[in-house]
């Protein structure tokens, strides 16, 4: 992450303390950020299922959260789970496919390579703002989310 | 200016206290006035003792001494103590404290008093002397509360906890904590008295709570400037951290304590740190001669200065080294050494004792003497634990038992005979749920903070509907979670020898019939079953855990997307596949080695460790076969013996909590498969009407909004009409219905501590009675889960047992996230 990324992510931090800014145009704002990766595509948030009405028998906004961020036909499932003050995430490619990930997150990066199903998982990820960058390879191609708060 | 010291000392500015009283000394000399000077002088130093300064202190104490008699004399007898005792001298504090009890007493000071007994009965305990020092808590509390001495009150009351939890009751330690808050104004903070709360905490296994109160205390005793209590929270820091198996960061926090120990010239403390460093460098798994020569000099180093139990453990850690590096006869005398403390004190110092004890027999080759020894340790666990009131506490409580526990089934895996392995695994599986349930104490304040959460998190899931959550009402929900929690830790058990039993092979055969018992285990890292089948006992060596959990975690992700029905087509088809690919590698890990074994047999199950989260009618081996899934096969088998809290029951409960559009309609669907079922659904669903309803009910069925809570799963909840019902409140149910179908999401899901204790909505109901519990690992879609309890219902009411209607059911719908627990 650059000075900048770093410097927008703190202040981020700061106004979600004093004032907290609507999720929606937060993650907009700063997934304007991955759009420096110039060879990158964007992939956006497509849907939260913090935000949508379940259907299922929780009450919403507990539990594991599910994101789907799309671009174009394709489309990158991710589920967030606590794991204690960290984050777990579980991801799935669609359509199913081969790919290297690298999950960026303020103040440090890791990388993970897909199953033959497009699965992936990332422990240990710090709560706070991340990003996927997906290097595809048929045909190559490079997709990064959007940064979004888990 | 003196009395301006003092106030700095106890604001907490040991700095600007020092000058103060430097000043003064220098101002009183300077005027001629050795009683001055030498007033002064005694105040200082406990200052300088605060600030770590152990020789300047004794030096301040001797130049005081010649102008001070009487009760100021008997002042500065106490203060020297106090030095002495922070520094690991009790035996000569102790001395000093008697000559300055019989200084003071003939000038009825009070407050000195107060101090004296007090700081005195801290160093009994220390010591061991729990009766002694209990004697001198009650009279100097007395004395506190007589002259409305409030902060001796505090301090009095606080000690005596201090002296319950040395003594091994945590209840009673959590109790008088509480008890001493009382005396403390409004608002302000005794640092050394919470690093008082993390210790109990760290024999509570409390990891979470104790690092809170640990990181709280540092930073309240680093503003105040007192530099000398900062590695003592570190001291406990490094334990928590050799709990939290973290040893890395054990030794890092160890080898700095001890630094800042040896700069303060307090070679007490300077050894209980190097020896938990030490110990984090055996966790690390170094095994050398140097270490184990260090181990040793540790060892005689804590003795002789009054560690008492950190001795134990580190003669324990020398032992176990020695024996694994062959130097027999240091292990014979190491392993003696920590033997002896196996009778009595607190558990963390009897079950490493107990440790020893095994280990030592099996230095003489006696495997069977090494096994009682094992066992032993067990049962003082189980008495530890029976001392606990909490549930919270009683399923931490096993963990304990772990080296023992791992102990018994090494040696039984190497001796490879299958029946006897699974009597060790059963040694250690799940005790907190064979225990008899121990009723929270009726307490007012318990119970109308219960009810007010109740208001708070309704409110709040309401306002966050809407798309608007309150800050305050957030605080506050965190406030009373945090009150509730804290408040039901105080109960004590039911004491006595906990109720272990062995599991009983003819009888297990009989209850099973032609029924196969698949009991997963895990062995140093892989996963290994054991199968009981037609009279036959059978180990099968399956996949690694992780390989085991990563498919699970998949599986579950791929449900999940599916219930909530998230993302595209294009997507859950993807899902689809995934789980059919999960559940086919799962059922060819798991299954696959068993199935020439249990054939198409009716399976009870017992799941290990990350496991228990897994839907197991998923795995295609299991889908169309009736299954129960039970915490261990001696739970399995008293249930179905019905021997379990036999009692009168009286007919069927069926509750709809709110929010759900298929709720209701199946309330009324399942109420008409029984006679005169009550039922519950919208407004008259409430909290109280169910848990009226639930007691004693033969048969219910709840079907409303589920969450499991990972961070504390007694808050995990079913969603009734004025709010959730939390395991705490399930807990004052008196018998828990027999047949229970939770229709909700994730209900069955449970926290899993050490010995596959489980912590849940599902273990509660087990606990209190259950012997049959339909529920859901996972997310289920509203109306799926109304189809599959129509379906379900309506075989079981046409005769069909719960293990068989829920596979059919099942498979006709084609929903995967229940599952049968307990008898099928």
């Amino acid at each position: 992450m650059s000075g900048e990324e770093a410097v927008l992510a703190r202040l981020g931090s700061a106004f979600d303390a004093v004032d907290p800014v609507p999720l929606a145009a937060y993650e907009a704002a700063v997934a304007g950020l991955a759009l420096r990766d110039v060879d990158a595509e964007l992939a956006e948030l497509a849907a939260d299922s913090v935000l949508a009405d379940s259907g299922v028998r929780t009450r919403p906004a507990t539990g594991p959260r599910l994101l789907t961020f799309t671009a174009g036909e394709l489309s990158i499932e991710v589920e967030v789970a606590d794991d204690g003050a960290r984050r777990r995430l579980l991801g799935q490619l669609v359509p199913p496919q081969p790919a290297e990930i690298d999950v960026h997150w303020d103040g440090g990066a890791s990388t993970v390579t897909t199953d033959q199903l497009g699965r992936f998982s990332v422990v240990s990820v710090p709560a706070g703002l991340v990003s996927m960058v997906c290097q595809l390879t048929d045909p190559a191609r490079r997709v990064a989310t959007s940064w979004v708060s888990i | 200016m003196r009395v301006l010291a003092l106030e700095s000392r106890l604001r907490g500015d040991a700095r600007q206290a020092e000058r103060l009283l430097r000043d003064a000394i220098e101002h009183a000399d300077l005027a001629g006035s050795q009683r001055r000077a030498a007033q002064a002088r005694l105040s200082l130093v406990p200052v300088l003792a605060d600030l770590g300064r152990l020789p300047d202190a004794l030096a301040a104490a001797r130049a005081a001494r010649p102008a001070l008699h009487g009760v100021e004399l008997g002042q500065l007898e106490t203060q020297r103590a106090l030095a002495l005792s922070r520094a690991g001298r009790y035996a000569e504090a102790l001395r000093d404290y008697d000559r300055a009890l019989r200084l003071l007493r003939p000038g009825g000071d009070a407050e000195w008093t107060c101090r004296v007994l007090s700081n005195r009965a801290a160093v009994l305990g220390y010591l061991g002397h729990y009766p002694a020092a209990r004697r001198d808590l009650q009279v100097a509390h007395q004395l506190a509360t007589d002259n409305r001495l409030d902060i001796y009150a505090f301090r009095t009351k606080h000690n005596l906890g201090f002296v319950e939890l040395r003594s091994g009751d945590l209840p009673a330690a959590l109790r008088s904590f509480a008890a001493a808050e009382q005396w403390l104004p409004a608002g302000s903070v005794e640092a050394s008295s919470l690093l008082d709360v993390a210790e109990a905490y760290l024999t509570g296994r409390l990891v979470h709570e104790a690092r809170e109160k640990l990181e709280e205390a540092i930073e309240a005793l680093a503003a105040g400037g007192f530099a000398v209590d900062v590695p003592e929270a570190e001291v406990l820091l490094a334990r928590l951290h050799l709990l939290d198996k973290d040893p890395d960061a054990a030794a890092r926090v160890a080898t700095g304590a001890a630094a800042q120990f040896r700069q303060q010239r307090r070679p007490g403390w300077t050894s209980l740190a190097h020896h938990l460093a030490l110990h984090a460098r055996v966790d690390r798994g170094e095994a050398d001669r140097g270490l184990l020569d260090q181990l040793r000099r540790s060892a005689g180093q804590l003795r002789r200065r009054g560690w008492a139990h950190a001795a134990v453990h580190s003669h324990v850690l020398a032992g176990d080294l020695a024996r694994r590096l062959g130097h027999t006869r240091i292990a014979r005398t190491e392993l003696d050494r920590a033997s002896h403390a196996r009778q009595r004190g607190p558990i963390a110092v009897r079950a490493p004792a107990w440790y020893a004890t095994a280990l030592r027999r099996l230095v003489d080759d006696d495997v069977g003497g090494a096994l009682r020894a094992a066992r032993a340790g067990l049962r003082a666990v189980d008495e530890f634990a029976a001392t606990l009131g909490a549930t919270d506490l009683r399923v931490r409580a096993s963990g304990w038992g772990e080296d023992l526990a791992t102990l018994g089934v090494q040696l039984t895996k190497r001796a490879g005979d299958a029946w006897h392995y699974l009597t060790w695994v059963e040694r250690w599986r799940a005790n907190a749920l064979r225990r008899p349930p121990v009723r929270p104490p009726h307490d007012g304040r318990l119970a109308a903070d219960l009810a007010h959460l109740r208001r708070v998190t309704a409110e709040l899931a309401a306002s966050s509907a809407r798309g608007v959550v309150s800050p305050k009402l957030a605080a506050e929900q965190v406030r009373l979670e945090r009150a509730i929690r804290d408040r039901s830790r105080i109960a004590s058990g039911p004491g006595g020898q906990g109720t272990s039993t062995t599991l009983d092979r003819g009888e297990l055969q009989a209850q099973l019939g032609d029924r196969a018992l698949v009991e997963l285990t895990e062995y140093d890292g892989a996963l290994v079953a054991v199968t009981v089948v037609a009279g036959r006992c059978r180990l099968h060596e399956l996949c690694t855990l992780t390989e085991a959990t990563a498919e699970m975690d998949a599986l579950r992700f791929a449900l999940h997307r599916l219930a909530r029905r998230h993302g595209s087509r294009a997507s859950l088809a993807a899902a689809e596949a995934g789980v059919a690919h999960a559940a086919g590698r799962l059922d060819t890990l798991l299954l696959g080695p068993l199935l020439p074994y249990i054939g198409d047999r009716e399976v009870v199950l017992t799941p290990t460790g990350a496991l228990h989260a897994l839907p197991w009618s998923a795995l295609p081996n299991l889908r169309d076969r009736p299954l129960s899934v039970a915490p261990s096969a001696t739970m399995w088998l008293s249930a179905a013996r019905g021997t379990r809290r036999r009692a009168r029951r009286r007919g069927a409960v069926v509750l709809a909590g709110p929010g759900l559009e298929h709720a209701p309609r199946e309330a009324r669907m399942v109420a008409r498969h029984y006679q005169r079922a009550r039922q519950f659904t919208g407004r008259r669903a409430t909290v109280s009407a169910a848990l009226g309803a639930l007691d004693r009910a033969d048969v219910a069925h709840i079907a409303a909004h589920g969450t499991f809570r990972s961070d504390n799963p007694q808050f995990s909840a079913l969603d009734l009409a004025d709010g959730p019902v939390t395991v705490y409140d399930l807990e004052h149910l008196e018998v828990a219905p027999r047949r229970l179908v939770l229709s909700s999401c994730d209900t069955a899901l449970s926290a899993v501590h050490a010995g596959d204790e489980l912590q849940g909505v599902a273990a509660a109901f087990f606990a209190l009675g259950t012997t049959t519990l339909v529920a859901s690992v996972t997310p289920v879609a509203d109306d799926e889960t109304h189809a599959v309890m129509t379906r379900f219902h309506r075989l079981l009411a046409a005769g069909s047992p719960p293990g068989q209607a829920l596979a059919d059911a099942g498979t006709s719908t084609g929903t995967l996230g229940f599952v049968c627990f307990g008898v099928g």
